[in-house]
Parts: C-alpha cells; structure tokens; sequence
C-alpha cells in the first residue's frame, strides 16, 4: 500500500462527515491548491526532511483545509492557516515516524546509498542531519519562526503574517533560536 | 567559570544580537572565547545554508493532481453516519458490560458489620472496629453459625438469612481469629462458647483506637497469654 493510500483510509475514519463545497467555493479551494500546494508541501518538507512524507502531509493538510473551508472567515488568511495547520500535521507525523523508527531506517538507506567517490555528498548530508537535529530540539515557537524564515527568505514580515503574530515577537523568536541553535552546534558542525 | 558566564552573550552575538561593553572587554583578554565566538558564527553560517536549501525544495510534479484528486474522492464520498474508530468502542462496550456484571454479582449482604463475640450467654458482646483510614475491606471469614459443622468448614456464605449472619473480620486480625478458633476447638468448647452473631449493626468509625478485649470469662480460662 502506498503512503498516500494509507493517509486516505486514516482520513476516512477520521473526518467521518462528508463535506461539499458550493461551486464558486469548490473553484476557489481549486485556485488555492494551484497556488499553495508548494508552500505547504515546503514546510513539511522542512520538518521532516522527507520528500515522499511531505507530499503525504501536504495532501493531508490540504485535505484538512478543505473541510474547513467554508468556515475560514477571511480568506486572505488562507496560506497562513494552512502553513500553521502544514507544521502541525508535520509535527505529527514526525513523532508518529519516529515511534515507528521509521526514519532510523531511512537514514540506514541513505547511508548504504553512499559511495566513497561521493564523500562530500555524505559529509554535507552530515551535517544536514545535525543541523537537522538541532533544529528539531528547539521549542515548537521557536522551530517554525526558524523554518519559516528560511523557506521565506527571512522575510520576517510575510512570516508574521502567516503565523498572525507581531513581527517584533517573530525577530525575538528567531533571535532565541539562533541562540541556541549556536550554543548547540558551535562544537558539532 | 568567567567564560561560562558569556556564553549566553557569545551566542546572542553570534545570532547577530548587540555586543555589551563587559563581553567586548572579555574578547580582548580572554583567550578561549574568541574563537568559541568564530565557531558559533560559523555554525549558524552552516544552519542558514543548510535551511537555505528547504527553500528550494520542490515537490514532484504530480502532487497538486494528487491533491485535487484527494479532494475530489473527499467530495465525492456519499455521506453515512458517524463511525468511530472499532477497537475504542469495543474496549468501551467491554469495561462497561465488566462494570454491570460487578455490580450485578457483587455480594449484597453488609460490608461492614461488628466481629461479636460471647463467651457466655449474657456476657457482654465485645466488638472489635478496624482502624481508621488506610483500612483494607474486611473479609468474610467463616459464618456464624450454631451448629458445629458450619464451624468446622469455615467457608463463605452468603447471609441469606438474618439467623445466619456472616463474621466480617478486618484482614489484620484473621490470623488471630483463625488461632483464636483452634484454641477453642482443641479445648473441646461447645459451639455456645465460640462465636455468635451479634446484631447486625454497621460498624461506624471509630472514635478512638482500642484494642481487642476479649472479656468473656468463660474465654479467659482457656485464651493462652498472647489474647
């Protein structure tokens, strides 16, 4: 069974109650998936680190968003819930993947995958992995301000905006995170 | 010890934060820090880069057909009552049958009522009350019975009968009710001498801790010391 099969039959338990939209709703949900299947797909990506689970997570949280739709009262909001609602299926996900050890056995993979002509190749996924695990320490508040900002260019204003916090609380956050994210790396990378 | 107490201000500067006037004091004497201060620059040079690149992630070409496929299936789903998930229900349906056949199986006689004990008729009943708090549900013994056989099988009963009243003894004292008994059937004591019910009154807490007194003098002549 594939992935994404799996996600549709824990959906069908989950989210019982059949919803369809009215037409000119269904067209704008479709003009959303058109515009911000990317984004979310990107911030799962940058929680887990998974090409093949972020797309899992990006169809679930899509999913998700479809059956609120029509309770989002400001739709100019829509891609700021939907990253909030991308990071926390993510965040799912990830506990739920490491429970099932799943991803000591990717890295297992990825590590049988390597051979030594790509050595630099493997000392960058190395350090991928630490600044990965680094990052994936930090308090929640602090991951997705951290994760944000990268997949953002550090626009620190658009990432307020999505996250609907002031754009001060957001410097402060990243400030917090990068602080720790030095002390914690400063003798590992 | 002076450097741990920069550490938090190194990295504040690393993170590209203000440098106090005391932490650029302590660069310019302090021979560790300033190269603890590169390595914290340069690790979150390798964060940015490393973070840099989930910008530039990109998701396989089928993924918005998936999505809007997904969708769709979701749409499409005729509608049907709520289901919830089988194994909650099951264990749910289960404790709650263990529950109703507990409460239907339990027994319904009193669970507290007073050890009596008479030595001889008219001798006042002595009547032992467990102790307060932390005391464990007494157990039924042995009934009381008049007849020398009930004595001997010293099984549970039911009270099913007011003549037939069951002893409730608090745990901590069975082992010397049991020794209590065996000394009296070694003695060849009638069963008028041994136990009776009393009323059936439950026991209220106790006011103050007393011991077990046995006063019966019919009892007394045969008790070794230890009662």
């Amino acid at each position: 069974m594939r992935k994404g099969e799996l996600l549709d039959a824990q959906w069908t338990t989950r989210l019982a109650a059949p919803v369809t939209l009215e037409p000119a709703l269904e067209r704008e949900f479709e003009e959303r998936v058109a515009e911000s299947a990317r984004l979310a797909f990107r911030v799962a990506q940058a929680v887990l680190r998974d090409a093949d689970e972020a797309e899992d997570v990006a169809q679930e949280c899509f999913l998700r968003a479809y059956h609120a739709f029509s309770s989002l009262r400001d739709r100019e909001r829509f891609r700021g819930w939907l990253v909030r609602i991308a990071f926390r299926c993510a965040i799912d996900r990830q506990r739920a993947l490491r429970t099932r050890r799943r991803h000591e056995a990717a890295a297992d993979r990825e590590a049988r995958r390597t051979v030594p002509s790509a050595f630099d190749q493997a000392a960058r996924r190395e350090i991928q992995q630490k600044v990965g695990a680094a990052v994936d320490e930090l308090p929640e508040k602090l991951r997705v301000v951290t994760l944000l900002a990268a997949l953002q260019g550090h626009d620190l204003r658009e990432v307020a905006r999505l996250l609907d916090l002031p754009e001060g609380t957001v410097k402060s956050r990243l400030h917090l995170a990068r602080k720790a994210l030095a002390r914690r790396l400063a003798d590992v990378v | 010890m002076s450097c741990e107490r920069y550490r938090d201000a190194l990295a504040g500067a690393a993170a590209g934060g203000a440098r106090p006037a005391d932490l650029a004091a302590h660069l310019a004497t302090c021979p560790t820090c300033p190269p603890l201060l590169r390595r914290m620059e340069e690790a979150l040079a390798t964060v940015d880069a490393a973070l840099d690149e989930l910008g530039a992630a990109e998701p396989s070409p089928r993924l918005e057909a998936r999505i809007r496929q997904a969708v769709a299936r979701e749409a499409e789903r005729p509608a049907r009552a709520w289901t919830l998930p089988g194994w909650p229900v099951a264990a749910a349906a289960v404790l709650a049958l263990a529950i109703v056949g507990w409460m239907l199986a339990r027994p319904r006689g009193p669970e507290r009522t007073p050890v009596t004990v008479a030595g001889s008729p008219g001798a006042p009943p002595i009547t032992h009350a467990p102790e307060p708090r932390t005391a464990p549900a007494p157990t039924v013994v042995a009934p009381v019975h008049p007849s020398p056989p009930a004595l001997a099988r010293r099984t549970p009963e039911p009270a099913r009968a007011p003549a037939l009243e069951a002893v409730v003894v608090d745990p901590r004292d069975q082992q010397a009710l049991r020794r209590y008994v065996a000394v009296l059937k070694k003695r060849s004591l009638g069963p008028d001498a041994l136990l009776v019910a009393g009323p059936a009154a439950p026991l209220a807490e106790p006011q103050d801790e007393k011991p077990l007194e046995l006063t019966s003098p019919a009892l007394d002549s045969v008790l070794p010391a230890e009662f």
